[in-house]
């Protein structure tokens, strides 16, 4: 396969609000205070940037390019692959900085939980609408968590994945956001006991297998690498990114292979552009809506074998001191709800050495998986000074 | 608030729901390769075709997964927690699986096991909720956790 991007992109500005809720404030506002903290993090002028990557639905491109002044706005994007969005956005911005479509490039989500609530309730950029209404719908079942659970429990089935499997995802995570004093986990500790007593949502997912739904916004900008020497932060290379759809990605129940996902298709070409592999990797940032997904991700984007996933996260693999840190920020189980553009921005400032106290004694590389919709999904190899 | 029901008169489902009036699970069959679409898509994922035959598949087929929902998240389901949605693989084509309601009053099967389509009329249009064969009657109240 061949990329014509590859090597077109650095990360050279990260910022996030905290994650909240109840924050009362527009996704306007929370977007605003992110994207002022990326500009202030790469020091750049607003007026330099002239591509946006936006999330649909949500804050338009036209009204922050309007707000805070760009000269020109020539190039606007947006993937309809849900949490997989930001991920797959890296991808979009390295095309468009190759080609000269634009020179900075602006990937941001904002959202607050009464908006992400209305959204939910009709979840319009979902493919196939008529099969979720009209076969599914009538049944009780439309919801992420209900649709994830069909594979949690098939896995469970097919390998033997446990529930004491997909606690230790979520302990973990809970562990890590201890150690993140913006995560609204932080401060908050959760005991096996207490995630074993929680409701039940979805069997087998009950209330701690399920991401966090909060208030916040998270922004990245990128240009060519070559600009980026002259910025304030050591830049951050997209050195491999791929998307992938799964091989029905209009429906999960008549999927003919029960796990594929967007991953299996976007992580081998990820890894193939960056020249490396999956044990190269320092860390990962694994999109974690539900404790399952992180499961399925670390086995379908090459971590290990499909099937050993549940006994890989047992061993304490995933731990900050195992041999795959994962979201060391918490993720969304236990930092915040961000579509997962938060895993973006942990990687690098895992990658700058910019994590604190939570900081990795080794971070040259780090991949970044995306998940959405019926499994869309994206994955980035991120590249720092270290590497 | 009332259940989400489907609309019987959608056009590129209506020979489904006029199947299932009739006590019968009926799928789109290309009549270029014969390879059973479901659900109903704008082509043949075979063969690209645009041609389908609405044939039945039988009423009976396999569990091949479920998720009993303690949470409703649709409205008109407050009422109906705790409830399972089940995924069969059609006996005749396993490839085709289909979503639905297991009846109530039953233990949730292993999967794998046999399963008979029941057919439930309600106003316009009749469901499909599916009945484990030789299934034992639930004894719990509240779903168990496996």
């Amino acid at each position: 396969m061949t990329f014509g991007w590859a090597g077109s992109a650095a990360i050279v500005g990260v910022g996030q609000t905290s994650a909240w809720r109840g924050s009362g404030r527009t996704p306007q506002s929370l977007a605003a205070e992110a994207i002022s903290a990326a500009l202030d993090d790469a020091g750049l002028d607003a007026g330099d940037l002239d591509g946006v990557h936006t999330y649909v639905p949500g804050v338009t491109a036209e009204e922050v390019a309007t707000a805070f002044g760009f000269r020109e706005l020539r190039h606007v994007s947006a993937k309809p692959m849900g949490g997989a969005f930001p991920v797959a956005s890296l991808k979009e911005a390295g095309i468009a900085l190759a080609t000269g479509a634009a020179t900075h490039v602006l990937i941001f989500v904002a959202s607050s939980q009464r908006a992400s609530r209305a959204v939910f309730r009709a979840h319009p950029g979902i493919p196939g609408q008529q099969f979720r209404t009209q076969l599914e719908h009538p049944y009780g079942w439309s919801r992420p968590a209900q649709w994830y659970a069909m594979l949690a429990r098939r896995h469970m089935h097919e390998f033997g994945t446990t529930k004491r499997q997909l606690a230790e995802v979520a302990l973990t995570m809970r562990r890590h956001a201890q150690l993140n004093p913006t995560a609204y986990m932080y401060g908050r500790e959760l005991t096996l006991d207490e995630y074993l007593a929680a409701p039940m949502i979805a069997d087998p997912y009950q209330k701690f297998d399920c991401c966090l739904e909060t208030d916040g916004g998270s922004a990245v900008i990128l240009t060519a690498p070559d600009r980026a020497a002259d910025l304030k932060r050591p830049p951050v290379l997209v050195a491999g990114v791929g998307e992938g759809h799964p091989v029905s990605g209009d429906d999960i129940s008549n999927r003919p292979d029960w796990f594929d996902i967007g991953l299996s298709h976007a992580a081998p070409q990820a890894f193939e552009m960056a020249g490396t592999r999956p044990s190269e990797m320092d860390a990962a940032m694994i999109y974690d809506c539900f404790t399952f997904e992180v499961i399925q991700q670390l086995e379908e984007a090459g971590f290990c074998a499909r099937g050993e996933g549940g006994p890989f996260v047992e061993s304490g693999a995933i731990g900050r001191d195992g041999s795959l840190p994962v979201n060391t920020h918490g993720g969304l189980l236990s930092e915040g709800h961000l579509a997962g553009i938060n895993h973006i921005v942990e990687a690098v400032r895992q990658l700058r050495g910019e994590a604190g106290e939570r900081q990795l004694a080794r971070a040259g590389q780090i991949a970044v998986t995306g998940w959405g919709d019926l499994g869309d999904g994206a994955l980035a190899v991120l590249r720092g000074p270290h590497a | 608030m009332t259940r989400p029901l489907p609309d019987p008169d959608y056009a590129d489902f209506a020979p489904f729901w006029a199947g299932t009036r009739r006590g019968e699970l009926m799928v789109p069959t290309c009549t270029r390769c014969a390879r059973r679409v479901w659900p109903p898509r704008m082509a043949c994922p075979s063969c690209a075709g645009l041609r389908f035959d609405w044939q039945p598949i039988g009423n009976e087929g396999h569990l091949y997964s479920w998720t009993t929902i303690g949470r409703a998240m649709l409205a008109g389901f407050e009422a109906e927690v705790p409830y399972t949605v089940v995924i069969v693989s059609a006996a005749a084509d396993p490839r085709v699986r289909f979503v639905g309601r297991l009846a109530d009053g039953y233990e949730v099967p292993a999967i794998g096991d046999p399963m008979v389509a029941s057919f439930v009329p309600n106003g316009d249009v009749t469901l499909v909720n599916w009945l484990p064969r030789g299934g034992r009657a639930r004894s719990w109240a509240r779903p168990a956790v496996r």
